[in-house]
């Protein structure tokens, strides 16, 4: 291997620990928010606004990790689908269960049935987008 | 997780047990964990073992770090009254946090044998994928605790 080919190689290498490291960044940032809406005063805003907020930053922070430490944004597009559709399946059922049981009671019917159906509809939407986009992988 | 908020003719609730600011700094242990472990695997690519050594190492302190800190809070728990059989609360969380903390603990002696191995000159670059495994496995664990942190500890009552 040349000099100038090692120096390539040095760079892509401090270059992919600057993306691990600017992940872990955002990934304490968007913490961060999560623990503030805990404090008193941003309690007082809506359950379902607190929940919806807290559980997009959830799903963002999930797929920070699956996508770049977990290279899933690298690998074959197969696994990134199989991992999405079990969510589709798996919000829906534990929403309609926490409904049937009556967990969230106070919240208006139109804002739990878009908080239902809303999630894995855009999952739904991006998987078949993704299905039509090709394989989208190299690994 | 449906039933963290059923508590039963106790007090003993998430509202009186939880000490968040503490819990957030475990999360936040947690979290840089993960970045530990990349940077041990992309060191140990580059053959760089010296450094690979320090980030594995690092990981393990933190998640020792993570676990030291379910133990103290499972302790206090205890002693304020909450037990797995007090309520549904009390079960569902020690049974969420509990296993979660079993995972943790595994992951840690998966790094510390890697760690010993890298020790003995036993792992190479030649031999990455079986970090890159355990690697994933910790991200899991990473993974599973950032919806168990939400859900169960910041979603309100």
């Amino acid at each position: 291997m040349t000099t100038i080919e090692n120096k390539e190689l040095e760079e892509s290498w401090v270059k992919q620990d600057w993306v691990y490291i600017k992940t872990a960044l955002i990934l304490a940032f968007f913490t961060a928010i999560e623990v503030f809406t805990y404090f008193e005063s941003v309690h007082k805003a809506p359950e379902w606004l607190l929940v919806t907020t807290l559980s997009f930053l959830m799903v963002v922070k999930f797929f920070l990790v699956a996508g770049v430490f977990m290279h899933l944004k690298d690998d074959n597009s197969v696994f990134t689908k199989m991992i999405t559709m079990g969510m589709c399946i798996a919000w829906p059922v534990y929403f309609i269960m926490a409904f049937a049981l009556g967990f969230l009671p106070d919240w208006n019917v139109i804002i739990k049935v878009l908080f239902l159906f809303l999630p894995p509809g855009v999952a739904g939407f991006w998987l078949g987008f993704s299905f039509k986009g090709g394989d989208g992988g190299h690994h | 997780m449906l039933y963290k908020d059923r508590i039963g003719p106790t007090d003993l609730g998430p509202e009186e047990m939880f000490d968040i600011p503490f819990t957030s700094v475990s999360s936040f242990v947690l979290l840089m964990s993960s970045l530990t472990v990349v940077l041990a695997i992309t060191a140990l690519r580059r053959n760089d073992i010296r450094r690979s050594r320090i980030w594995l190492l690092s990981t393990a302190l933190l998640g020792a770090i993570f676990v030291g800190g379910q133990v103290y809070e499972f302790t206090a728990f205890y002693r304020e009254g909450l037990g797995y059989t007090t309520n549904l609360f009390g079960t569902a969380f020690f049974t969420l946090t509990g296993f979660h903390g079993v995972h943790v603990t595994v992951g840690i002696i998966f790094l510390m044998s890697m760690y010993i191995q890298s020790m003995r000159g036993r792992l190479t670059s030649a031999q990455e994928e079986r970090l890159e495994i355990i690697g994933l496995y910790w991200h899991f664990v990473d993974v599973v605790w950032i919806v168990i942190f939400t859900i169960v500890y910041l979603f309100p009552q």
